[in-house]
């Protein structure tokens, strides 16, 4: 990179953005921008009585399920966030982490080990994932998302002889959410007479995930505060600069892997309990998911964030808003004409995400795309 | 060493050899059994034409490259297998990319505070907040009012902003040795200017040990205390005391075509 004009070097503008590509667009009267306008704003009005009818459609339970998820995927989000923009070293291995904290938690709970033990536990073996990336990258030069498949693939295995087979349930064991129904579900009945029966299960998982988020939380901001964590980002940011300044850049990158692995695997280990089972197959599109959680996180709710813990938690409520978003998709009730009502299914969702993920990410570069043709303008 | 501790040189890099691409069609001898010794407190500049070796030699004393045969010492202590981030810890260094030196998402604050802990190694420990007063006072010496936007990215920073930063942060902590990598190249006139004056203030009040390279034919006789030409990987000559003093631009190039050097006109005309 060169350096030809002596005020170069002004910051790139940070890709969270407050405004829309079509409010951008409409400004200059372009006929494609009025054509785009004119899309999205049909789009929006036909989508509008599908998305209220999705929204009351919607009950109490639907409603805080989607949230008591969204918590649980919270620490995932944030751990995707470190590999993504902390440390700029994009990474797979989550959908291998993730059912292997899973498969530790159910191994450990269906064996009568205290349910909150397996999920330090879970953590281990997550960060070890990520320090086998991180190695196959560092000592290796392996590229680093071929290194994450590596390791994904390898996890399968590792999974698999974790858990014993395929599927475990953990309905019959004691989980770190069973001493708590109860007596919740007591609560909520005084409050709301018997509605409380159908959301207990879902405050429950919230009130103890919440916990859970609030400990992850405080760790990464005395992580983020020390000089290490300080050295951690700065070896994401520029890592020249970083090995100039004697950091050893190769430890730092390959404990910051482990530690966001550790993060998606407790986030496995949390959805194994509320959900009951455990799955092998369970991770497979968490990375995609993690970043439209990061994307949304950043758009919704970090463009002012200063420090990175703000940041965390703005991509932990983007996750919880992305899990909403998906409830209501799930239940949006599309008639298009000529067929007899379209709903989408579970599985539709990973094209979904997919989808908005490439939106998210192409409207930076749209704009890019656009400032630069009407320089080239300005110019000629 | 035999030698007291005064007369050890800074830095000594004794017969030093890098061969690139070795055996194949490509192969370059970028430095040729390279020998150069600093004292404590001198300030060298290196002068050379392009693929003189200078960038090889700066490399080599940092550790990005190891040299094939030849060893490295820094105070009396041989560094020469130490990897980059341990020889960090005795050496500042700025880059000729303004950008590579700075890590532009995170604030000025948070640069500075990752530069004092490069000498003594990090560890699980809060960074030192009191520090505030401290790093507004560093600042202020750069006299280009950073002190005031201790908060912000440096992102948000201009090239000549941020590589007085560099120069700052890469002598915070009085490193053994300074190297400065063609430092002001990459900078608009005025800000070089500024960046130069800087750095001739700060190894002067510190004492600093400096090694620079610069392509600026000026630069290489009025900045610093000795000057070294390089040609094709080794010293052609190196001048000090009087004989520099005397020295004017016009006398240094046609010194370095007759000992055989061809001289590009970005040199010439500095």
């Amino acid at each position: 990179m060169s350096i030809d004009s002596p005020l170069a070097t002004s910051g790139t503008e940070p890709t969270s953005s407050d405004e829309d590509t079509t409010v951008d667009a409409s400004p200059r009267y372009s006929p494609t921008g009025v054509i785009a306008v004119g899309v999205v704003g049909l789009i929006i009005a036909a989508l509008v009585p599908t998305l209220w009818g999705a929204v009351s459609s919607m009950g109490w339970p639907q409603w805080l399920e989607a949230v008591a998820i969204g918590l649980i995927f919270f620490p995932a989000a944030v751990g995707v966030y470190i590999t993504f923009r902390v440390l700029d070293f994009p990474d797979l291995t989550v959908d291998g982490s993730f059912p292997a904290g899973g498969a530790v938690a159910a191994i450990l709970i269906t064996n009568e080990v205290p349910a909150w033990y397996s999920l330090p536990a879970a953590m281990l073996l997550g960060a070890a994932l990520g320090v086998v990336t991180g190695c196959l990258h560092i000592y290796l030069r392996v590229n680093s998302l071929l290194a994450s498949i590596i390791t994904l693939t390898a996890a399968f295995t590792v999974n698999l002889r974790v858990q014993g087979s395929a599927n475990i349930s953990l309905l019959n064991s004691d989980r770190i959410f069973t001493p708590w129904l109860d007596p919740i579900k007591t609560q909520l009945e005084s409050w709301f007479g018997a509605s409380g029966v159908q959301v207990h299960r879902a405050v429950t998982t919230s009130a103890m995930t919440i916990i859970v988020v609030i400990v992850v939380v405080l760790a990464l901001r005395w992580f983020f505060a020390t000089e290490i964590g300080l050295g951690t980002r700065a070896t994401g940011a520029n890592r020249e600069m970083s090995q100039s300044q004697a950091i050893n850049t190769s430890r730092y990158l390959i404990g910051g892997v482990a530690v966001s692995n550790a993060l998606v695997a407790l986030s496995g280990a949390l959805f194994v309990q509320h959900a009951g089972f455990a799955d092998i197959n369970s991770g497979s599109g968490l990375i995609v998911s993690g970043l439209a959680a990061v994307i949304i996180g950043e758009v919704l709710f970090g463009g002012k964030a200063r420090s990175v813990v703000a940041k965390f938690i703005a991509v932990g409520l983007g996750m919880i808003a992305y899990r909403v978003a998906i409830a209501l998709a799930l239940n949006a009730d599309l008639r298009f004409p000529g067929t007899d009502g379209f709903r989408l299914e579970a599985s539709d969702i990973k094209l979904a995400t997919a989808a908005v993920v490439v939106a998210m990410l192409a409207v930076p570069r749209i704009r890019e795309s656009r400032d630069e043709r009407s320089r080239r303008r300005a110019r000629t | 060493m035999s030698t007291t501790r005064n007369d050890t040189p800074k830095l000594a890099v004794e017969k030093c050899s890098i061969t690139f691409n070795a055996g194949q069609h490509n192969e370059v001898r970028a430095l040729d059994s390279i020998s150069l010794r600093i004292a404590r407190s001198e300030h060298v500049v290196i002068v050379g034409s392009n693929g003189a070796g200078k960038s090889t030699l700066l490399n080599l004393v940092c550790g990005r490259f190891l040299p094939d045969t030849g060893r490295i010492l820094i105070d009396g202590e041989a560094v020469t297998d130490q990897a980059e981030h341990q020889r960090a810890r005795r050496i500042g260094r700025v880059f000729q990319d303004p950008l590579a030196g700075t890590a532009g998402t995170m604030t000025i604050e948070e640069n500075l505070a990752l530069a004092e802990r490069r000498s003594t190694g990090r560890r699980f420990r809060r960074i030192r907040r009191t520090q505030t007063e401290h790093h507004r006072e560093q600042l202020a010496r750069l006299g280009l009012g950073l002190e005031e936007r201790l908060s912000n990215q440096v992102d948000s920073l201009s090239g000549g902003q941020r590589q007085a930063l560099a120069l700052l942060m890469a002598s915070i902590s009085k490193p053994d040795l300074l190297v400065l990598d063609e430092h002001t190249a990459a900078l608009d006139p005025g800000a070089a200017e500024r960046v130069l004056r800087l750095t001739n203030e700060l190894v002067a009040e510190e004492g600093l040990t400096t090694l620079m390279i610069t392509h600026n034919m000026e630069h290489a006789v009025s900045t610093g205390d000795r000057t070294v030409m390089m040609h094709r990987g080794s010293v052609l000559f190196d001048l000090s005391g009087d004989e520099r003093t005397k020295m004017t631009v016009t006398d240094l190039v046609e010194r370095f075509r007759s000992l055989g050097g061809v001289v590009s006109d970005r040199a010439a005309l500095g």
